[in-house]
């Protein structure tokens, strides 16, 4: 039926790597919300999520002639993703960036429902995933079982200082809610 | 506050990640945790279409001066840069010998042409955007453009909803008291969407009006237009047990609200301009069927594809049949779509311009007579529009202030 006069990103990528500014526009346009969207969702600042933005076109300017994208969406926001993550590395990130990971070790501050959602206790599952095997096993205790660190340090044959430090002092006991996540876990581990 | 060692375990992990050295189930975690904020609510979705617009041109101003800055980039070669500048010009050369300076490109207007070529254009005006004045059955307005997205009033037992650059009609219950008239103007260099509370969708066109009831009741579904709008009428069947259509009619008024012609349909897609300032009142068919009427004249069925074409001013159409032609309905719903599509006369172009762009055309020297064919975005600025007509080389432009001077 109806065709729409709209040049798709391969046309637009193709006469920017030749220089030409009305395609880099028509991509900005296209594209520099969803980019501030993501940075900002993260950050929660204007600043940085508006300077993520520009150093990103700034960057696909500059660059234009020797880039070579497949899916400029998948570069945008990858490209987004790893400023993010270097504000976060650098820590220049506003608190609010550390609300889940806050939610997922210290349930103490926010036992709610908010724990109960599906993606928390996924998150929560991806977050124990990725520890370290002697910590994630005093983690799965701790939660799981809700043992003391005395209790771990003699079932695991470690020090009770190890054990607190391997917790960390924001662990200080997840509530029985989110004991089917981590009954869970436990049968994944065997 | 954070701890402080969420804080540092969460950098730390985040720099393995960045250097390479995470584990799988570091990767996986620091991306589930990215990605668990794609459901945070965004403001910039709540600002309005204005203030979005003035963020979008105030970042792009500060990476452009960037840009600027950076040193200029080695020399791209010649025939690389302007492939589609020299085939758009031989393209023109080509139809110049023929006596009519008529081409389609479908590429960019290239800014260094554009900035070699003309001299007059450092003014420019924005193109127009969504917006419109709602006009409710007390006689109450809103204005459409700022106002946040949400519930507007509520119409008898319709609820009016603004959602986006779209007005909605939520019908409560299909029982209930007659229904109110509400209307949607949109001024010059302003465009809406409405969905009726029967689904038809309505697109209007800048310096457009429709006039509509809430509910749909009665054996019939009637709206009032002015100006041009784009209906995608949806197929519904009377209230009764009857299971019979109940047919839409589009009545099309004059703005002294004359009544000038009368479509009627049950459930298509189709293109209704009736300007004031244009020529004939255009009914182009794109799907399904339309019976098109004029008082004291014969109606006709269009087919899609077709346009019937009912010429307001001369008398003697009247006894006549309504001529009906086949045309390139693209080209009719281009500005639905987001895009000019010329082909014809300069006046016509123009006002089609002087209607998106709130500007006033004045014309020095004999420009009458020429036909321009051409297709771009209706979100560029005018002036781009202009280079592109201007490239012709047969026409040229200035802007001062509101006013586009057409020259030879």
């Amino acid at each position: 039926m109806a065709h729409d006069v709209v040049y798709t990103d391969k046309v637009l990528l193709d006469l920017l790597a030749q220089g030409d500014r009305n395609a880099f526009t028509i991509l900005y346009r296209r594209y520099w919300m969803s980019m501030y969207d993501a940075a900002w969702k993260r950050l929660k600042n204007n600043q940085q999520a508006e300077d993520i933005v520009q150093e990103i076109f700034i960057t696909l300017w500059t660059r234009r002639a020797e880039l070579s994208i497949e899916q400029l969406p998948a570069y945008l926001h990858t490209a987004v993703r790893f400023r993010v993550l270097n504000y976060i590395e650098r820590d220049l990130a506003t608190s609010s960036v550390y609300g889940p990971l806050e939610a997922i070790t210290a349930a103490e501050q926010g036992a709610d429902s908010v724990l109960l959602e599906k993606e928390l206790h996924e998150l929560l599952a991806a977050y124990i995933a990725s520890l370290p095997e002697k910590r994630r096993a005093i983690f799965i205790l701790h939660l799981k079982e809700n043992l003391s660190t005395r209790e771990i340090a003699d079932r695991l044959h470690i020090s009770q200082k190890t054990v607190q430090n391997q917790l960390g002092t924001a662990v200080k006991g997840l509530h029985t809610k989110l004991a089917p996540v981590l009954i869970g876990l436990a049968l994944l581990q065997g | 506050m954070p701890s402080p060692d969420i804080q540092e375990e969460l950098a730390l992990l985040v720099k393995k990640y960045r250097l390479g050295k995470a584990t799988p189930e570091e990767i996986a975690f620091i991306e589930q945790y990215y990605a668990w904020f794609d459901k945070e609510p965004s403001p910039v979705q709540q600002l309005d279409e204005m203030e979005r617009s003035a963020m979008e041109s105030r970042i792009l101003t500060k990476i452009e001066q960037e840009m600027d800055r950076s040193l200029k980039p080695a020399s791209i070669p010649l025939y690389r840069r302007s492939f589609f500048r020299v085939a758009a010009a031989a393209a023109i050369i080509m139809i110049f010998s023929a006596g009519i300076y008529l081409w389609f490109i479908r590429t960019l207007p290239s800014k260094t042409a554009g900035n070699k070529s003309i001299a007059s254009l450092q003014q420019d005006r924005p193109p127009g955007r969504d917006g419109a004045i709602l006009t409710l059955a007390d006689g109450s307005t809103i204005v459409l453009d700022s106002i946040q997205n949400g519930a507007l009033a509520m119409q008898g037992n319709t609820e009016v909803v603004k959602q986006g650059s779209q007005l909605l009609y939520n019908q409560h219950n299909k029982a209930g008291n007659g229904p109110a008239w509400n209307t949607v103007a949109t001024p010059r260099g302003r465009q809406y969407q409405l969905v009726l509370a029967d689904g038809s969708k309505v697109w209007l066109n800048a310096a457009s009006s429709l006039r509509y009831p809430t509910s749909f009741t009665g054996k019939e579904r009637r709206v009032q237009v002015h100006g041009e709008a784009y209906f995608e009428v949806s197929k519904i069947t009377l209230p009764d047990d009857s299971r019979e259509k109940m047919p839409f009619i589009v009545e099309v008024l004059s703005s002294s609200g004359d009544h000038i012609s009368e479509i009627e349909v049950l459930g298509t897609h189709f293109n209704v301009n009736a300007y004031e300032d244009e020529p004939t009142v255009n009914t182009t068919l794109l799907e399904g069927s339309v019976r098109v009427k004029q008082e004291s004249s014969a109606s006709v069925i269009l087919k899609p594809g077709q346009q019937s074409q009912i010429s307001v001013s001369s008398q003697s159409s009247k006894s006549h049949q309504i001529p009906v032609l086949t045309v390139d309905v693209d080209q009719a719903i281009a500005w639905k779509n987001g895009h000019f599509e010329f082909n014809g006369n300069i006046q016509g172009i123009m006002r089609q311009i002087a209607r998106w762009y709130d500007v006033e055309v004045k014309y020095t020297g004999n420009v009458t007579g020429k036909a321009f064919g051409g297709a771009i975005s209706r979100m560029e600025n005018v002036s781009q529009v202009l280079k592109m007509l201007e490239m012709t080389g047969s026409i040229h432009f200035s802007i001062d202030g509101d006013t586009i001077t057409v020259k030879p």
